[in-house]
């Protein structure tokens, strides 16, 4: 049924219809926008959700519908929001390279309110937990707890084997126990 | 089985992933495991705090703001080919030939219609100008007898 209504929009919108492209938003745009916010905050997670629909628009004549489309839309979002976060490693380690060049090779040292805020911000939510995660295992999670996907979904979505999709959401669960039981410390 | 593949097994009982009997086989392990029992219950607690982030609200306008850069990005309609001149009618082949050939049963039936009817009205005008009246062969039979 939910399969045969994304089709029809989809034939829709690859004849021309862009209008159509609009259900095809609100139909998804809270799941999407959901698990960018998990996983890549909330200063970028609207922008980020509005770039992955975007990229489904102007990809979608090459979506030949072998797989199912939410499928295909949140194997989309989950590498852009990869993309994401790894570029944002790539600056962070750019400015901390900067600040080391500027201060002859010594980190600023962080004042006490500095430790005290982020101590407090590290308990808020269980959104900066997730924060501290590595990217593929709070992926997983987020698709699972978050976006609810079966295993032989996760498989799909992934492309990894229903072993490794066991593995996987075995150690991001204990990382999010572990960094949970920190933060409360 | 040894007590890690059991704690591996207690998250994907927790997701309803474990078939009938994998599943028994946990549930006899739980009885006397400490140990999975509580992993089950932080599975649990887990599980709450996640229930809150599920209900995040998607920003105000978000999907008018998508559709103003897909709208942005959509490509001009494409320019059709020049087809046969009958595409100019913007009409198909068959629908085209029904409208055609009920225009000329349309058309026959009114010419033949008019062409008889001018027919009529010439004999008329004859019979006129020869002195019949409407009667015709009647009025031909009393002039004969005049004669």
């Amino acid at each position: 049924m939910a399969e045969g209504f994304d089709s029809a929009l989809l034939e829709k919108i690859k004849n021309g219809e862009t209008g159509a492209f609009a259900s095809l938003v609100k139909r998804y745009q809270q799941k999407v926008y959901q698990l960018c916010l998990s996983m890549v905050g909330p200063a970028e997670a609207e922008d980020a959700a509005q770039s992955i629909f975007i990229s489904i628009y102007q990809s979608i004549r090459k979506f030949e519908e072998r797989s199912q489309f939410s499928t295909w839309l949140y194997r989309v979002a989950a590498n852009h929001c990869l993309n994401l976060l790894a570029k944002r490693k790539r600056e962070k380690t750019d400015s901390l390279d900067l600040i080391l060049k500027h201060t002859g090779g010594q980190l600023p040292e962080l004042t006490s309110a500095d430790v005290t805020l982020a101590r407090l911000a590290e308990k808020e939510s269980v959104r900066s937990i997730l924060g501290k995660m590595a990217e593929e295992e709070r992926l997983i999670l987020c698709l699972r707890e978050i976006e609810g996907f079966s295993y032989q979904e996760l498989t799909e979505l992934l492309d990894i084997s229903l072993d490794l999709v066991k593995v996987r959401l075995f150690r991001a669960r204990k990382s999010f126990m572990r960094i949970a039981k920190e933060s409360n410390k | 089985m040894e007590h890690e593949s059991y704690l591996l097994l207690t998250h994907a009982y927790f997701d309803g992933e474990l078939d009938a009997s994998a599943s028994r086989e946990l549930e006899r392990h739980l009885l006397g495991c400490p140990d999975c029992e509580a992993e089950l219950d932080e599975l649990k607690n887990a599980r709450a705090n996640f229930a809150a982030l599920a209900k995040a609200p998607v920003p105000f306008g978000f999907k008018e703001k998508v559709m103003r850069r897909v709208w942005d990005l959509a490509p001009s309609p494409a320019p059709k080919e020049r087809g046969h001149w009958l595409d100019w009618l913007g009409l198909p082949a068959w629908e085209l030939a029904a409208a055609l050939s009920v225009t000329l049963l349309v058309g026959f039936y009114f010419a033949f219609d008019y062409a008889s009817a001018r027919t009529q009205r010439s004999e008329n005008a004859l019979q006129i100008s020869l002195g019949y009246d409407s009667a015709g062969d009647y009025a031909m039979e009393e002039t004969n007898d005049e004669l």
